[in-house]
């Protein structure tokens, strides 16, 4: 998915430093100062992004520690702590969540893929049969990107694409 | 988001240039663009720095003439523009300023906007262009300074996204501007380019393919230089074009962004008083511009189906009028062909180039740029559509 989150808010970041900034009177001190914070606010949230989702995996099983020593503490509480204990466990995953390089890994990936269909030539015999292949799976990432993305308002059909959490689940189930 | 790409090593900026070999000065710009990569982001320009880069360029080329009223002129996701006026003796004028950012969503040569808008001039209304700084001597980055032109680009009371894409022209604004749109392209198609002055251009040859490879050389290399996540679609396209290339029957100058947005119309007479945005222009088949000006993303289907080329004017009628002002054949499966291509390089553009002025801070419009992705993935559905309707014709 590109431009990525991050990169979209270091586009928000620099135009409103750069931009925005200067056209701020220099006694509104107000806006000046919630200017200030905007910016701040959005490194602060650059950097959290790749590692949220590996907090949340963390916050889980470390959680689910905490409430099964507690609940050997506390015999009256010990059936509510662990039936919370596992539902969290059974949601993280087991290992931490690289996020950076699993989107390393599927940039390499298809980068392999995109070397293998430039290389593969011209002769119309190979477009012939992997034609087929290369537009099926790009309509279905295309419709998550679409989706991704529909709020800026250039889709010539937003009332046709699915729900987002609709087209990724399709994509674990087939 | 860092990758060998933004910082481009001396042997593999060669190796690019030796594997989609293009027009002279297609290269010269891009080669440019990747040797310049590594340098810093794009950061505002101070007013004192316009004005005194003004003011020695006119020491130089209009001696006694002085320089004012400079301000940052609004639009155009490519290029900085500023507005200024220029004073000699009892005589003002107001003109444009055109500086490259350090990089943008199209990289392109100055030289070639400058020769071509030159060449245009009295074919259809173009902003004068009296000066060209190429190589950046004097504004720091090539630049391109060219008469005002006062104008619209959209009626006043249309709401349209940004760049002028998805224009609204209501009933009335479609009859004054639909037929002068053909007709300006009908004018830009008949020109006879051979007596010009357009040494920046390679001449593809009549009754071949090389002029087409050049193109889809030019754009794959665009992508191979620029597009930070594959796109396996992109490469496949690339070689869909090469194996389906049509010959080039006639060589037209093809302006390459034809469409709403990129003209100017007087809002009281609905006369169109300039042409823009010649930067992408070059030498080949005209096919190549009538389909660009009928991408999907660039008009509507009206209640009763039919396709609004731009939202300005019918598709069959555009077709009918168009040959009857040029007397040129329209071939469909050109036609068809074309449309894949446009469709591709528009999302070369959006995908690939906007995304990697991004990661270095290249430009002043990152933020449009960002914006612009929701494009790229309409460039992509239509590109799968038009693919697939070609492949059915083929």
């Amino acid at each position: 998915m590109v431009p990525d989150t991050s990169l979209r808010l270091a586009s928000i970041r620099k135009a409103l430093d750069e931009i925005v900034r200067p056209a701020l009177a220099e006694d509104a001190g107000f806006a000046q100062e919630q200017l200030g914070l905007i910016l701040k606010s959005i490194d602060l949230v650059r950097e959290q992004i790749p590692y949220e989702y590996a907090l949340h995996a963390h916050d889980a099983h470390a959680a689910a520690r905490f409430a099964r020593e507690l609940a050997g503490k506390l015999p009256g509480a010990a059936t509510a702590l662990g039936e919370a204990a596992s539902a969290a466990e059974a949601l993280a995953p087991a290992t931490l969540p690289d996020m950076p390089a699993l989107a390393a890994a599927v940039r390499d990936l298809r980068a392999a893929i995109e070397t293998a269909v430039a290389d593969a030539g011209s002769d119309p015999g190979t477009l012939a049969a992997i034609g087929p292949v290369v537009v099926e799976h790009s309509e279905r990432q295309n419709l998550i990107e679409r989706r991704w993305v529909l709020a800026t308002g250039f889709d010539p059909d937003p009332a046709g694409v699915p729900p987002l959490a609709e087209v990724l689940a399709a994509g674990f189930t087939d | 988001m860092i990758d060998h790409k933004q910082a481009p090593a001396e042997d593999w900026i060669a190796a690019v240039r030796a594997r989609y070999p293009t027009e002279r000065t297609v290269d010269e710009a891009l080669t440019r663009k990747l040797r310049a990569r590594a340098g810093p982001p794009y950061a505002p320009t101070p007013p004192g720095e316009i004005e005194c880069g003004l003011a020695a360029f006119f020491a130089d080329k209009a001696p006694g003439a002085s320089v004012g009223d400079i301000r940052p002129l609004g639009g155009g996701a490519s290029k900085e523009q500023f507005v200024f006026t220029l004073s000699e003796g009892d005589s003002r004028a107001t003109y444009v300023l055109r500086r490259e950012p350090p990089e943008s969503v199209v990289e392109t040569h100055r030289g070639r906007e400058y020769e071509l808008m030159r060449a245009m001039a009295g074919v259809v209304p173009v902003p004068e262009v009296p000066w060209v700084d190429p190589e950046g001597v004097w504004f720091g980055r090539p630049s391109l300074i060219s008469r005002f032109v006062s104008g619209v680009t959209k009626p006043p009371e249309s709401h349209s996204n940004v760049t002028g894409l998805g224009s609204g022209f209501s009933p009335e604004w479609q009859a004054r501007l639909g037929p002068q749109f053909v007709d300006l392209m009908a004018a830009i198609h008949r020109f006879d380019w051979q007596g010009a002055e357009l040494g920046a251009f390679d001449a593809p040859p009549v009754g071949s393919t090389a002029g087409v490879h050049s193109v889809i050389n030019w754009w794959e290399r665009v992508w191979e230089e620029d597009s930070f996540e594959p796109l396996p679609l992109v490469r496949y396209v690339a070689q869909w074009l090469r194996a389906h290339a049509p010959p080039i029957g006639r060589v037209t100058v093809v302006h390459h962004d034809y469409r709403a947005g990129n003209f100017l119309f007087d809002p009281t007479s609905g006369e169109v008083t300039a042409v823009l945005d010649w930067e992408l222009a070059h030498l080949g088949d005209y096919h190549e511009d009538i389909a660009w000006s009928f991408q999907e993303g660039y008009g509507y289907h009206d209640a009763a189906g039919r396709f609004i080329v731009c939202g300005l004017i019918e598709r069959e009628e555009f077709l009918r009028r168009y040959a009857e002002r040029t007397g040129f054949v329209i071939d469909r499966d050109k036609l068809a062909y074309y449309g894949v291509m446009n469709c591709w390089k528009s999302t070369v553009m959006v995908l690939g180039t906007a995304v990697r002025c991004m990661i270095g801070g290249k430009s002043h419009q990152d933020i449009l740029l960002s914006w612009l992705a929701g494009f790229g993935q309409t460039c992509v559905v239509n590109l799968l559509t038009l693919l697939k309707e070609a492949e059915r014709g083929s």
